[in-house]
Formats: structure tokens, C-alpha cells, sequence
């Protein structure tokens, strides 16, 4: 059976975990709490699928509107959180040559403008890419797979869609790149 | 003829320090900051204004915009970093190495610059600007590592990005310079020499145009790739 985690929290986590589950894997969901480090080391036996799907959208607002605490809460949790979890899972996504997708949106691209401020989710989310990119680097001789996928902006994604592309494993690009559910590359 | 302004936010050593000795060669009105006492003396003592400031202190931007009010300023570069431990391997990354490299490489360096909105807008010139790195790129990082660091630096592009679309409408050109790889501590003292680094950013920011902002530039005048 094959073994899938999903880390996160919010609809697009729950209706993943779903279709997962309905499609016959052995789903485990990983909620970005306190418990999230010890629960993630007790996951044994190989996983061939971690997807990070956390619905955290801060407010956008201008630059006036933002001080250290709430970036420093967007920094933990579009940034660090997504690349604990990866880093706590890898040894189990070796053990059987798993694959990690990171569902991120397509408006954190920096090489869109940013008409509404913001602050508190892109520099986050584009940080995010860019370890993720990292870890596609690093992982890549132990056999495990990354992706970076756009997960939509606003509307809920089609979750067919989405399940089509987390699965394709395209070795051919490498290291990673941002993709939409249709596969094209975006911009960073 | 009036004398252009600057603040360099992080001048005790390397490249801000340099900074300092070459702007005030070019005949501008130079103010810096740096954390310690001695070092503020040696910055007043090469002919800078200077100031105390810890960039990773609320009170201590606020305490510094408040002295600068009324004082126009062309320019900021906040030039303030840090490296963090670049030899983490990714599983020892634990969330405080991670906020502290974060907390001073771009949340006290825009709210540093957002401090001091009113001061640029007295200016002329009117260029906020702070220190990127080729390690920032995603689209040229095909070699992994310096996670919290390279993060932190990707993040500040994107912070500057979205500070360049907000300020634009005030005139104040948002830009980003790559200083390239010199020698300072902070890379073991290898690469070209911190002189002609700085040079290559000043002839730089001689050019710049609001039409700039938004951009990440080297000291080489090319484009950082995202």
C-alpha cells in the first residue's frame, strides 16, 4: 500500500488527505502544531509521498501595517515549518525513494508585481522555493524526488488536477523548478 | 551646491565601512551607524555622522528615525547582515538559527527603511536600498547549502519587490545591490577586494532611476536572476 503524508492544515490539506485516502493509500496528516516534531518522528516504515499543503494566506496591507511579530510568525510558518517537516521525513522518503512536493501559490512569484502589499506571504513563500530548490539539490543522489507546485490563488484548485501533477515524477527537470498543475514552468 | 545625503546602516567594518570612506571622498554628507561605542567614535572620527543603532531593535530604529527627523536623506543603504552558521547540515536547522539570520537580513532592514520614509521623502534622490547576494537567487542556485542565509536574502528580494511597487507612486526608487563575493569576515576574508566591490555599487547607484526599483543589481551593473 502506498504510504502518504500530508502536512498542514486548512481545506486543501483535508481534501487531499481525502482523495488519498478514497484512492487506497495509507494517508498520514501531520497538523502544524505543537505536536507536528514528535508525531513526524513516529512516522516509520517508508513514505512515498510527503505533500506540504498548509492554507496559511496572511493579510495582505502596506508596509506601515507590519511589525516583527507578525513576520516573524509567517517566517515560521511558510518558511520553517514546510522545511522541518521535510527535513524530519527524509530518512523514511530515502528509505523507499519517495517523493516531497511543496504546494505553494502562484502570486509569491517575485517576478510579478505585487499590487496590494504582500509582505507577510511572499518573501516567505519565495523563501520557501528556494530551500526547496535546495533540498531537490541535495536529495537528489538519495533517490528522493521534489516538486513545487502552484497550488492555485484564491479558488479552490482542482484536486484531480493537483493529484496528477504531485505524482509526476519528471526527472528531467532538474534542479527544481515552479510548475503549475499543467506542469509549465513559472517564474520565481 | 547642496551636498547629497546618505545613511550606511551597518558601517563598523567591511563593506558598510567602506562605504562610508568612499562616499565621503565623493563630497557627500555621510551618516552611519554601528552598534558600539568604539565604533561609533571611529565613524565620527572619519568624518561620518554617526549613530548607535542594533537593527534588530524596534526601539532602536525608532530611537534613530527620531533623530534624523527633519534631516533629508538622498539615500539609505541598509547595509546591516549576518551569515548565521552556514554549515548546517538542513536537519540541525532549528526555527531560532532561522529567525535570527531572518530577524536582522530583512525584518530589521525594512522596518529600518520604513522608518525612515519621511527622511527620503526630504531627499532628493530618494533611494532605499539594501544588501542582496547572488546566494538569493533561486533561479542560479544549483549548488544547495547556506539555507538560512540564501532564504533570508530570497526573502528580502521579494520584500523589496513589493516595497518597490508601493513606494513607486512616492518617487522613492526601491533597489537592491549584490556586492559579489569579497573579502570580509564574513567570507573568511577571500574573494576581490572590498574597494572595488563598493566602487562597482557606487557607480551604480550614480545611475539609478526610479524606473531601477524593484531591481537587484550587481556591482558588475548586471541583473541578479531570481
Amino acid at each position: 500500500m502506498v504510504r502518504v503524508v500530508i502536512a498542514g492544515d486548512g481545506p486543501l490539506a483535508a481534501a487531499l488527505a481525502d482523495w488519498y485516502h478514497q484512492a487506497g493509500a495509507n494517508v498520514t496528516e501531520l497538523s502544524f502544531n505543537r505536536e507536528l516534531e514528535p508525531q513526524a518522528l513516529a512516522v516509520a516504515g517508508g513514505i512515498d509521498l510527503l505533500v506540504v499543503a498548509d492554507s496559511f494566506e496572511p493579510e495582505p496591507g502596506s508596509v506601515h501595517s507590519i511589525d516583527r511579530d507578525a513576520l516573524g510568525a509567517s517566517l515560521f510558518r511558510l518558511t520553517f515549518l514546510p522545511f522541518r517537516v521535510a527535513a524530519l521525513l527524509q530518512p523514511e522518503l530515502v528509505a523507499v525513494n519517495g517523493r516531497a512536493v511543496l504546494l505553494s501559490r502562484s502570486d509569491a512569484r517575485m517576478d510579478l508585481p505585487d499590487g496590494v502589499g504582500r509582505y507577510l506571504e511572499r518573501p516567505f513563500r519565495s523563501a520557501s522555493h528556494a530551500l526547496w530548490r535546495c533540498l531537490s539539490i541535495e536529495w537528489r543522489d538519495a533517490g528522493v524526488s521534489v516538486g513545487l507546485i502552484a497550488a492555485g490563488s484564491g479558488a479552490t484548485p482542482s484536486i484531480a488536477a493537483l493529484t496528477d501533477a504531485i505524482g509526476n515524477r519528471d526527472e528531467s527537470r532538474f534542479p527544481l523548478e515552479f510548475t503549475d498543475t499543467s506542469g509549465s514552468i513559472l517564474g520565481w | 551646491m547642496k551636498r547629497s545625503s546618505i545613511l550606511i546602516a551597518g558601517a563598523s567594518r567591511g563593506i558598510g565601512r567602506e562605504f562610508v570612506r568612499q562616499f565621503l571622498a565623493a563630497g557627500w554628507q555621510v551618516h552611519a551607524t554601528a552598534r558600539s561605542a568604539a565604533d561609533i567614535a571611529a565613524l565620527s572620527q572619519a568624518g561620518a555622522i554617526a549613530y548607535a543603532l542594533d537593527i534588530s531593535s524596534d526601539a532602536s530604529i525608532a530611537a534613530l528615525a527620531d533623530k534624523l527627523d527633519g534631516i533629508a536623506l538622498d539615500a539609505v543603504i541598509a547595509n546591516a547582515g549576518i551569515s548565521g552558521d552556514l554549515e548546517l547540515p538542513i536537519e540541525a536547522v532549528a526555527a531560532g538559527e532561522m529567525e535570527l539570520v531572518f530577524d536582522t537580513n530583512l525584518f530589521g532592514v525594512l522596518l529600518l527603511v520604513r522608518a525612515l520614509k519621511t527622511s527620503l521623502m526630504a531627499g532628493e534622490r530618494r533611494l532605499a536600498m539594501a544588501m542582496s547576494s547572488l546566494m538569493s537567487s533561486i533561479s542560479a542556485n544549483d549548488w544547495g547549502t547556506q539555507y538560512c542565509y540564501s532564504a533570508s536574502k530570497t526573502a528580502l528580494n521579494a520584500a523589496w519587490r513589493s516595497l518597490a511597487d508601493e513606494w513607486r507612486t512616492d518617487g522613492i526608487g526601491c533597489v537592491l545591490l549584490r556586492p559579489g563575493f569579497v573579502k570580509t569576515d564574513m567570507t573568511g576574508h577571500r574573494g576581490m577586494e572590498v574597494e572595488v566591490s563598493v566602487a562597482g555599487m557606487i557607480e551604480v547607484v550614480g545611475t539609478l532611476k526610479l524606473a531601477d526599483s524593484g531591481r537587484v543589481i550587481g556591482y558588475d551593473g548586471l541583473d541578479v536572476p531570481w
